[in-house]
Order: C-alpha cells, then sequence, then structure tokens
C-alpha cells in the first residue's frame, strides 16, 4: 500500500535541487579542497620505508651480540641503525633527524619516537617486535634454516598505505551521507507546514507504514546520490573505492541509519530546523573523532571515544577495505549502523505512536 | 434514517483547559451538516477527533454504528478529510497529488489510474493533471485539495473551510460540487465562516461556541430561536446573537 507513497516521496526528493548539492557536490568540492590541503602532508606519512633509526647498549645488555644481525636485517627493511651514546635519546632523534631510537638493556628495550616522526616511530616499534620474536625463536631452536633474520616491514598493519585522495574522497562522501537529513528537510517541512501529515493520519495507515513511507525513498534518494559522488569522485580524483560490492553492502546499512536517525529527532522535536541543528552537532561529533577532520590513524583522541563514533567504525573500514583489502571494523560498522538504523526505527514509531496518543 | 456520524459525550481537554466539552451530536445518511463557531469555539478540535487525528479525552465517536478507533481500519476508507491547509505537495504534479493520496487508501493499478482521472475531472483539472500543483492558482489548488480526498469514495466528506481565499467562480463551483457528491449519496460535514454557504447548502446546522453545541437546527430553526420572522434576520445575525460580538483573539 506504501508503493505509491515511497514513489512519490522519492520523486519529491528526487526533484529538490538541495539533495543535489548536497549530497553530491557537497562532498566532492570539500573533498576536493583537502584532497589538495593535506596531500604533502599524508605522503610525509606515507615515505616510512627507508629511515635511519639510532641505538644504543647498556653495559653488559645481551643484544650486543646481535647488533651485526639487527643492522643487516633493518637495512634489509629499510630501516638504518645508527649507533649512539644512548645518553639522551631525544635529543639525539632531534639532532640527526632520525626515526626512532632504541636501547637494549640487560633484559629488554626502549623504543623512544616522536610526534613528528610517528610512522616511522611505530613502523621501528613493530620491526623490533618481529626483530626479538625471532631472534628468540632462533634462540629456543624454533627458527626456520636461513642463516638470517628477514622481515618485511613495507606496510605495518596499524599504519595502511592510503593517500589523501583516497582518504578524503571517501571519508567526506560518507561524511555527507550522514547529513542526509538535509535532503529529506524539505519535504518533511512541507509536510508539516500544509498538513500533509495529517492525510496520512486520517489514512489506513499504521505508523509503521508512515514511517516506512519516509524512510525507504529518502534512504533510496541519499543511496543515488551518494553512488553519484562516489562515481565522480572515481572518475575525477581517481579516488580508489575497492571493492565495489562492500563499498554497497556499507552504505546500504549506513545511510538508512543515517536517515533513521534523522528520522527519530524529527519525531522527538517534531521540527526541521531543531532537527538539522541536532543531527548536524551529532554528525560533527561523530566526524571528529571518527577522522573526517583530522585522520583517524594519526589522532590522539581516546581509543574508546572513537569506538563510540559510527563514522569511525565506517571511515576506518572503508579506508582500509580500499589500502589493505581487509578491515576488522567493517563488521563493526555494520553492526553498529545496523543497530542504529533498528533502535532508531523502533524508537521513532513508539514516539509516533506515543504522540498520537498524547495528542489524542 | 441510518445515523453515520455519532458523537457521544465528546470532551477534549488540554491541560485544564477544556477544548471541546461533552459534545453529542448525531449525523444522519444523506445530511449537509454544517458546524459553524467562532474562532476557538473547538470546530476544528472536533473534526481532529471525528478523523481520528486527535484522541478524545473522554467520550467516543462511532461512524456507522462502530467505535472509529477501534475499527480506524475498516472505517477510515469510508472517510475523506478535506483540511483547511492546502495539504497536497506543490512540486508533484496534479495526477501525482491524487495518486499518492487516494492509493493511502489501498487503491492500485488500473483502478488507481482510473480514480485519478475521474476525481480531476470531478474538479475540473483533468486536462492539467500534468502540470505541477505549485503553478496552480490558489482556486485550482484547493480543488485539487478536494480531488485527492475523493478518490477512495468515501461515504462522509469533512470539509474544513475548503473556500477560504479563492474567488467567487472557484467557490461556487466548490459548492456546487459538495452539493452534487451529496446527491450521489455522500453525507457531508461542512465548516466556514461564510454564513451565506453554508446557509446555502446545508440541511442542518450546529453553532458552536466555548467547546459547546449552543444551538442547532436548520437555517430556520435557528433564526426562530432569535426573532419570529425568520425573513427579518440572516443567519450571520443570528450567529452574532447567540455567540456575542467579542473578538476571539486565540
Amino acid at each position: 500500500m506504501i508503493r505509491y507513497m515511497i514513489k512519490n516521496n522519492f520523486k519529491l526528493m528526487g526533484r529538490s535541487w538541495l539533495n543535489a548539492f548536497m549530497l553530491i557536490l557537497c562532498p566532492l568540492i570539500v573533498s576536493a579542497v583537502l584532497i589538495s590541503a593535506f596531500s604533502a602532508l599524508m605522503a610525509k606519512y606515507e615515505k616510512a620505508e627507508n629511515f635511519s633509526c639510532g641505538y644504543s647498549f647498556e653495559e653488559g645488555s645481551p643484544w650486543k651480540n646481535g647488533e651485526a644481525m639487527l643492522k643487516e636485517t633493518g637495512l634489509s627493511a629499510g630501516i638504518r641503525f645508527l649507533p649512539f651514546s644512548g645518553d639522551e635519546p631525544e635529543e639525539t632523534i632531534r639532532e640527526n633527524d632520525l626515526g626512532g631510537f632504541v636501547t637494549f638493556g640487560s633484559s629488554g628495550y626502549t623504543v623512544y619516537r616522536t610526534e613528528d616522526q610517528k610512522v616511522e616511530g611505530m613502523t621501528l616499534e613493530y620491526f623490533l617486535s618481529e626483530f626479538v620474536d625471532q631472534a628468540m625463536d632462533a634462540a629456543t631452536g624454533n627458527a626456520s634454516s636461513e642463516e638470517t633474520v628477514k622481515l618485511s616491514v613495507e606496510h605495518p598493519e596499524f599504519v595502511p598505505a592510503v593517500d589523501s585522495r583516497d582518504y578524503y574522497g571517501m571519508v567526506y562522501v560518507l561524511y555527507f551521507a550522514w547529513c542526509a537529513f538535509a535532503g529529506a528537510a524539505a519535504l518533511l517541512s512541507n509536510e508539516k507546514k500544509y498538513g500533509i501529515g495529517k492525510r496520512f493520519q486520517v489514512s489506513n495507515l499504521s505508523d509503521t507504514q508512515i514511517y516506512l513511507g519516509k524512510l525507504l525513498p529518502i534512504s533510496l534518494v541519499v543511496i543515488v546520490d551518494i553512488g553519484i559522488a562516489i562515481l565522480l569522485s572515481t572518475a575525477s580524483f581517481g579516488v580508489h573505492w575497492g571493492n565495489p560490492l562492500i563499498v554497497v553492502g556499507l552504505l546500504l546499512v549506513m545511510i538508512p541509519a543515517a536517515v533513521a536517525l534523522s528520522l527519530m529527532v524529527h519525531s522527538i522535536t517534531d521540527n526541521v530546523i531543531g532537527t538539522i541543528v541536532v543531527i548536524f552537532a551529532l554528525v560533527w561529533i561523530w566526524g571528529f573523532f571518527g577522522g573526517s577532520f583530522e585522520t583517524y590513524m594519526f589522532a590522539d583522541h581516546p581509543k574508546i571515544i572513537k569506538l563510540l563514533s559510527p563514522i569511525y567504525h565506517c571511515n576506518r573500514s572503508m579506508v582500509e577495505l580500499a589500502s589493505m583489502g581487509r578491515s576488522d571494523y567493517y563488521l563493526s560498522a555494520i553492526l553498529y549502523c545496523g543497530g542504529l538504523a533498528v533502535g532508531c526505527s523502533l524508537l521513532a514509531i513508539a514516539i509516533m505512536k506515543m504522540k498520537r496518543r498524547g495528542r489524542a | 434514517m441510518e445515523t453515520i456520524l455519532k458523537l457521544t459525550d465528546l470532551t477534549k481537554k488540554y491541560g485544564n483547559k477544556v477544548v471541546v466539552d461533552n459534545l453529542n451530536i448525531e449525523i444522519q445518511k444523506g445530511e449537509i451538516f454544517g458546524l459553524l463557531g467562532p474562532n476557538g469555539a473547538g470546530k476544528s478540535t472536533t473534526m481532529n477527533m471525528i478523523c481520528n487525528i486527535v484522541r478524545p479525552t473522554l467520550g467516543s465517536v462511532e461512524f456507522f454504528g462502530k467505535d472509529f478507533r477501534k475499527n480506524r481500519k475498516e472505517l477510515s476508507k469510508k472517510l475523506g478529510y478535506i483540511p483547511q491547509d492546502l495539504a497536497i505537495h506543490g512540486r508533484l504534479k496534479a495526477w501525482e497529488n491524487v495518486e499518492l493520496f487516494t492509493s493511502l487508501y489501498g487503491i492500485k493499478g488500473k483502478e488507481l489510474k482510473e480514480r485519478i482521472d475521474e476525481s480531476l475531472e470531478y474538479v475540473g483539472l483533468l486536462d492539467r493533471k500534468n502540470e505541477y500543483a505549485k503553478n496552480f492558482s490558489g482556486g485550482m489548488k484547493r480543488r485539487l485539495n478536494i480531488a485527492c480526498a475523493i478518490g477512495h469514495h468515501p461515504d462522509l466528506l469533512i470539509f474544513d473551510e475548503p473556500t477560504v481565499g479563492i474567488d467567487p467562480q472557484s467557490r461556487n463551483f466548490i459548492l456546487e460540487r459538495i452539493k452534487k457528491s451529496n446527491q450521489n449519496g455522500a453525507t457531508v460535514i461542512y465548516t466556514s465562516h461564510y454564513m451565506e454557504e453554508v446557509e446555502a447548502i446545508c440541511t442542518r446546522i450546529a453553532i458552536m461556541d466555548n467547546g459547546k453545541i449552543i444551538a442547532t437546527g436548520t437555517s430556520e430553526e435557528l433564526k426562530k430561536l432569535v426573532v419570529e420572522d425568520p425573513s427579518t434576520i440572516t443567519l450571520e445575525e443570528v450567529f452574532l446573537t447567540l455567540t456575542g460580538k467579542k473578538l476571539r483573539d486565540i
């Protein structure tokens, strides 16, 4: 019965230029600006393959015996180890433009790294962890028959190789998809202004049908617009979106979640402007902690706050899927958005029923 | 006579404010029932309660002998509501508006297409069916507003001030259509501030004030409440006598 409602609401949304502006042009414009602005910065983060590191041994350190192997294995992984006294590691890093510093003690080692060369520091940590593991295996007789230790640290898992074009190209299309309500604002505003909602209430549609008659067409229009934005971002900036099926899978859950959230807030406020303010504030906060403004890889926000943001899960899964081909965050993004879509929908319908009773 | 609509002790309170106070009305099949009242009298709230947009605090709305709220799915198909607002989408074409609102009652496919043309023909807009509603004049929008409510062939039509702000030709056309709908078997509830309209088309009139019905009857009967010779007074004078001349700012 709501087929015609969905069809006509789809037409209404599609005939609004605001949708095309908000969901196609805006993400492309913002992406273009940020891709250009941060290309040099992100390129710097990427070039972590060849760098120098300082090292020192404390008196009597057993690691001294593996010094030659450390240097040789380091070189094969693109890390040149340079010996220093080890008195003041931080100053040594700064003065010699090192990617990091490691001091080997009697039973362990300490890694020093700087914020300026975060990727190099993380790469060094990763390298040492692998090196020590394999050295321990060798000491306990679990090593392979090869005489030398070979490590590959080209792209440690925690630092996906992604440039500003891919990162901002994806992140801003996703960000604007979360602002989907802007496109539906005209439709909902008209419904209220002209008392069109009364016609729906007089008809024999249930509150669930009335709700779905909005959720589905709005989601559909946003999916189409975002799909166009994705195609244009690929054509114009060469953004790599990875596996198209996986991208579509995430969008099919994420966009209804964004729309359901907006409709739920709208059912509470019963006011389009109020809803826009609440949604934009919420999406901004989620975007702030989710990597929309500062790349999530290098942001210093507490992990728990990042995890609370659905945008973080979506950004991270999309970026990692495109750059590494896999992501531990894909499932959590799907589950988070799916839960949000269902939860917000149930709440919105419950509020609609309560309001009808309240009015009533 | 078959009772189409029965309001029993219908009351609506918002907080301590009683908007509709213990209303009892029976409307018979074939009537054109006029509901008059100054601003804030409770007309719209009563209409909204009849249409199940607002739930009564007390009392019941019976439609064809059945409680409307409990049988909404079945009974709403028999009801056509023409709101005072122009409840149409300007960015939809005329036929799309009628399609949207007629389909809400389960009509689809070929039958829906026939009903769309029939409704538009009824209000004289068939030749403009492919035009966007936003380009229509006030009178055309009012007629489209009506077309959107009659496609499912309701037995009871509720008109909430359907002639506000339109030219005399459009008003005359709408009133003629209301009479024709009534002749075709529809029962009509009609509210308006235009007394001559109400007098011209309504078979029975109720005057409402402060949430209560203060007088009911035919135009003649209402006039006789005020003067002995009904030809010496207009319905508007009766209305002002019964409700007073004090401005109603709400």
